[in-house]
C-alpha cells in the first residue's frame, strides 16, 4: 500500500531524512521506534506533504500513486490520515465542525471517553495532553483513512486513557493499515502490530518483530541500536 | 484649508428652522447651537472627526429624501430593497422578532411592535413631543461639539428611533431597526435613543444597507443608550455598504449598577470609509460592557474601528474584542481605550487582525490608562497572516487550501456574544459566505 524508496529530505537546508526505505502492505500494522530527533515526525510530515519538508530524492508511492509533488489535501483524499503529535490551536473552529466535515458525529466521543460538550470546544484550545491525543484519534477515526499514521498516540496519556486510546486504535486498525510511531512503546500493550522498525539519524536501521525490538530497546535503550551491527550496516 | 460657508447652508438653515418649529424650546435651541458649532468648525477647516478619513460633509445633504409611502408590512417592500435589508439580518416576515422599524432615507415607512406591554417604540421627534422629561437624556452621552460630525449629525438629524423598555420587562427576541439608503448624495442621520429601565432586557438588531441604485451617500447616526440597574442591552450593528459610502455611527452608552451592555458590530460590505468608536461609561458598581467588532475590510475600504470603556463604577468590568480580516487594498486602524477611574475594575483589550494581502495595511492603537492602583487593565494585539501550520493541519483532514483558509477565517471571526440563536446562526452563515468569497 505504501512504499517509500530511498527518501532524502531537508528542511531549511538541513538534511533530516537520509535514504529512508519502508514498505507497508495492505492490512499490515507497523511500528516505528526511534529516539527523540531521529526523524520519525519528519517522516510523517513528509509523507503528508508539508511544504517545508523538501524531497531531494526518492519516492513515496501510495497504492501505486506517486505522492511527491501532490498537495496535502490530495494526499488526505487519496486515503492518508494522521494523528498529530502537536496539533495547532485553531480558535473559533469547533471540534464538532471538523467531525461533521469528516462525516463523523458525537457518538465517536463516547468511544474515547470524551464528554458531549467537546463537540463545541475550540480545536485544541485549552486541551490537556490526554484530551488532545484523544480528540486527534477521534478525528482520524471519523476520517476513516486507508492508511492511518499515529504519531506518538500514547504521549501524555494516563493509564486509564492509554487503555481507552489503545483499544480504540486497535479496533480501528483491525481490518485497516496503520503505522504507529512510539518512543516508549506503551501503546503496544493494546495494539497488535505486525512489524517494527527503528529509526536513527534520519534512516531506518532495523526491521523485525515488535515485541523483540521493544524488549531490546527497553532493556538497553536506543544507545544499543547505535552500536548494533545490523544498524551500522544499513 | 478654509472653506466658505456656502449659500446651501443658509438654505438648509431656513429648512431646519421650519422643520424644528413645534418642538420644545430646549430642543430647538440645542439643534440650532449644534448647527452653529458645525458651521464654525467647517469655517475653520476642522476635519470631520478625530479618527477616520476626512471628507467634505457638505457633499451630502441631510434633507434630500423624496416622499415615501408607509408600508403595510416589510414584505411589501420592492424586491431589491427587501434583499438589501435581508442582507443585514432583517427578517421581512418578522418571525422571532420583537418588532420592526424601517427608515428609508429620512422617512420612517414602517414601525411595528409585535409584542408586548412595557415596550415603547416611536420616532425620536414624536418622543420629544410626548415626553418632556426626555430632555435629561437627549444628546447627553455623545457631546454635540465632540467633532464636526457630531455637531452636523445633532443639528441636522431626521428620523431614527426611540426605544423604551420599562422596569422588569425582559424582551428576548430582537427588535430589528433597519436604515436603508436610497437617494444619491443623501446624508442619512438618524438619532437613536434607548432607555432600558432597571432589570429590563433588550436586544436590538440595527441593520444598515443601501439600495443597489444608490451609488454614493453618507450614513451617520447618533445612538445614546442608557442601561438601568441590572438591565441588559445587546446592540448589534450589521452593515452592508459599498464604495462611495461613508459610514459614521456614533454610540454613547451609560451603564448603572449591575447593568450589562454588549455590542456587536459587523461590516460585510466594502464601504469607502467607516469610523466607529462606541464609548461606554460604566458608572454603576459591578456594571459590565463588552464591545465586539468583527469585520472584513475589502476592496479599498478605509476603516477606523474601535471603542472605549470608561470605568467609573467600582468593580466594573469591560472587554473590547476586535477581529479584522483585511485584504485587497484595504486600510484598517483598530483602536481600543480603557480608562480606569474606580477601585477594583478590570478591563481587557483583545485586538487581532488577519492580513491577507501585501497591499493592505493594519495599524493597532491600544490605549490603557488608570488612576487606580488596584485596577487591572490588560491588552493583547496581534497582526498576522493565516498560520501555515493551521492551514496544513486542516488540509491534512482533506480540506482544499480554500476550504481550510475560509474555515480558519470563520473561526477567527466567531466572537459574537449575546445574540439570539437565530441571528447567531445567520451571522455564522454570513461570515462563511463572505469568507468563501475571499478565497
Amino acid at each position: 500500500m505504501l512504499e517509500i524508496r530511498d527518501l532524502t529530505v531537508e528542511v531549511d537546508g538541513r538534511r533530516i531524512l537520509n535514504g529512508v526505505n519502508l514498505k507497508v502492505g495492505r492490512g499490515e500494522k507497523h511500528v516505528l521506534f526511534g529516539p527523540n530527533g531521529s526523524g520519525k515526525t519528519s517522516l510523517v510530515l513528509t509523507i503528508l506533504g508539508f511544504p517545508q519538508y523538501k524531497v531531494l530524492s526518492g519516492s513515496i508511492l501510495f497504492e501505486g500513486v506517486e505522492l511527491v509533488g501532490k498537495p496535502i489535501h490530495e494526499r488526505a483524499r487519496l486515503g492518508l490520515g494522521v494523528v498529530f503529535q502537536k496539533p495547532p490551536v485553531i480558535r473559533g473552529v469547533r471540534l464538532g465542525e471538523i467531525l461533521h466535515y469528516l462525516g463523523g458525529d458525537s457518538t465517536l466521543l463516547h468511544l474515547l471517553n470524551l464528554p458531549e460538550e467537546f463537540m463545541n470546544r475550540e480545536l485544541n484550545a485549552g486541551f490537556s495532553g490526554g484530551e488532545m491525543r484523544r480528540t486527534e484519534i477521534l478525528q482520524v477515526l471519523a476520517q476513516k483513512p486507508k492508511l492511518a499514521i499515529f504519531d506518538e498516540p500514547d504521549s501524555g496519556l494516563d493509564v486509564e486513557n492509554l487503555e481507552i486510546a489503545g483499544r480504540a486504535i486497535d479496533q480501528f486498525l483491525r481490518d485497516r493499515t496503520g503505522i504507529i510511531i512510539t518512543h516508549m512503546g506503551h501503546i503496544l500493550r493494546y495494539v497488535q502490530a505486525d512489524f517494527a522498525h527503528v529509526m536513527l539519524n534520519g534512516r531506518i536501521v532495523c526491521f523485525g518483530s515488535p515485541s523483540k525490538i521493544l524488549a531490546q530497546i527497553l532493556k538497553e535503550g536506543y544507545k544499543w541500536c547505535e552500536t548494533c551491527p545490523q544498524a551500522l550496516r544499513s | 484649508m478654509v472653506r466658505d460657508v456656502s449659500s446651501s447652508l443658509e438654505e438648509l438653515e431656513d429648512w431646519y428652522e421650519e422643520f424644528d418649529k413645534g418642538f420644545p424650546e430646549w430642543y430647538r435651541r440645542l439643534r440650532k447651537k449644534a448647527r452653529e458649532i458645525f458651521k464654525e468648525k467647517e469655517k475653520s477647516g476642522e476635519p470631520v472627526g478625530k479618527y477616520g478619513v476626512d471628507f467634505n460633509l457638505l457633499d451630502y445633504l441631510p434633507n434630500l429624501s423624496s416622499p415615501k409611502e408607509r408600508l403595510e408590512n416589510l414584505q411589501a417592500l420592492d424586491r431589491e430593497h427587501r434583499e438589501a435589508i435581508e442582507s443585514v439580518g432583517v427578517d421581512v416576515k418578522e418571525k422571532e422578532r420583537l418588532g420592526s422599524h424601517l427608515q428609508q432615507d429620512t422617512v420612517i415607512t414602517y414601525q411595528k411592535l409585535l409584542a408586548r406591554e412595557g415596550i415603547i417604540m416611536e420616532t425620536p421627534e414624536a418622543a420629544i413631543l410626548h415626553y418632556p422629561w426626555l430632555r435629561q437624556f437627549v444628546h447627553r452621552l455623545v457631546p454635540i461639539d465632540l467633532d464636526k460630525y457630531t455637531a452636523f449629525c445633532t443639528g441636522y438629524s431626521i428620523g431614527g428611533a426611540f426605544i423604551w423598555v420599562k422596569e422588569g420587562v425582559k424582551a428576548d427576541l430582537p427588535l430589528q431597526a433597519c436604515f436603508l439608503l436610497e437617494t444619491e448624495k443623501l446624508a442619512q442621520l438618524p438619532y437613536i435613543l434607548v432607555l432600558a429601565e432597571p432589570r429590563s432586557k433588550l436586544n436590538v438588531l440595527s441593520g444598515c444597507a443601501l439600495s443597489p441604485k444608490c451609488p454614493a451617500a453618507l450614513h451617520g447616526s447618533i445612538t445614546e443608550i442608557y442601561v438601568g440597574e441590572e438591565a441588559e442591552v445587546t446592540f448589534n450593528l450589521v452593515h452592508n455598504f459599498q464604495p462611495g459610502f461613508h459610514v459614521r455611527p456614533k454610540v454613547g452608552v451609560m451603564v448603572e449598577d449591575g447593568g450589562t451592555y454588549i455590542e456587536n458590530y459587523i461590516e460585510r460590505g466594502k464601504p469607502e470609509s467607516s469610523q466607529l468608536f462606541p464609548t461606554v461609561i460604566l458608572r454603576g458598581r459591578n456594571s459590565r460592557a463588552e464591545l465586539r467588532s468583527f469585520f472584513f475590510a475589502r476592496g479599498k475600504a478605509d476603516m477606523d474601528i474601535g471603542g472605549g470603556i470608561i470605568f467609573t463604577g467600582e468593580e466594573s468590568k469591560g472587554e473590547i474584542v476586535s477581529r479584522a480580516v483585511v485584504t485587497d487594498e484595504a486600510k484598517v486602524k483598530v483602536r481600543g481605550l480603557l480608562k480606569a477611574h474606580a477601585p477594583r475594575v478590570r478591563g481587557h483589550l483583545d485586538c487581532r487582525s488577519l492580513l491577507l494581502s501585501k497591499n493592505a495595511d493594519v495599524k493597532a492603537f491600544p490605549n490603557l490608562s488608570s488612576t487606580q492602583p488596584d485596577a487591572i487593565l490588560t491588552h493583547e494585539a496581534a497582526i498576522g497572516k493565516i498560520e501555515e501550520e493551521q492551514l496544513y493541519y486542516l488540509m491534512s483532514r482533506g480540506m482544499s487550501p480554500e476550504e481550510a483558509a475560509s474555515t480558519i477565517v470563520r473561526g477567527f471571526l466567531d466572537v459574537a456574544k449575546g445574540l439570539p440563536e437565530t441571528i447567531l446562526n445567520w451571522l455564522r452563515r454570513l461570515i462563511s459566505e463572505t469568507a468563501e468569497e475571499i478565497f
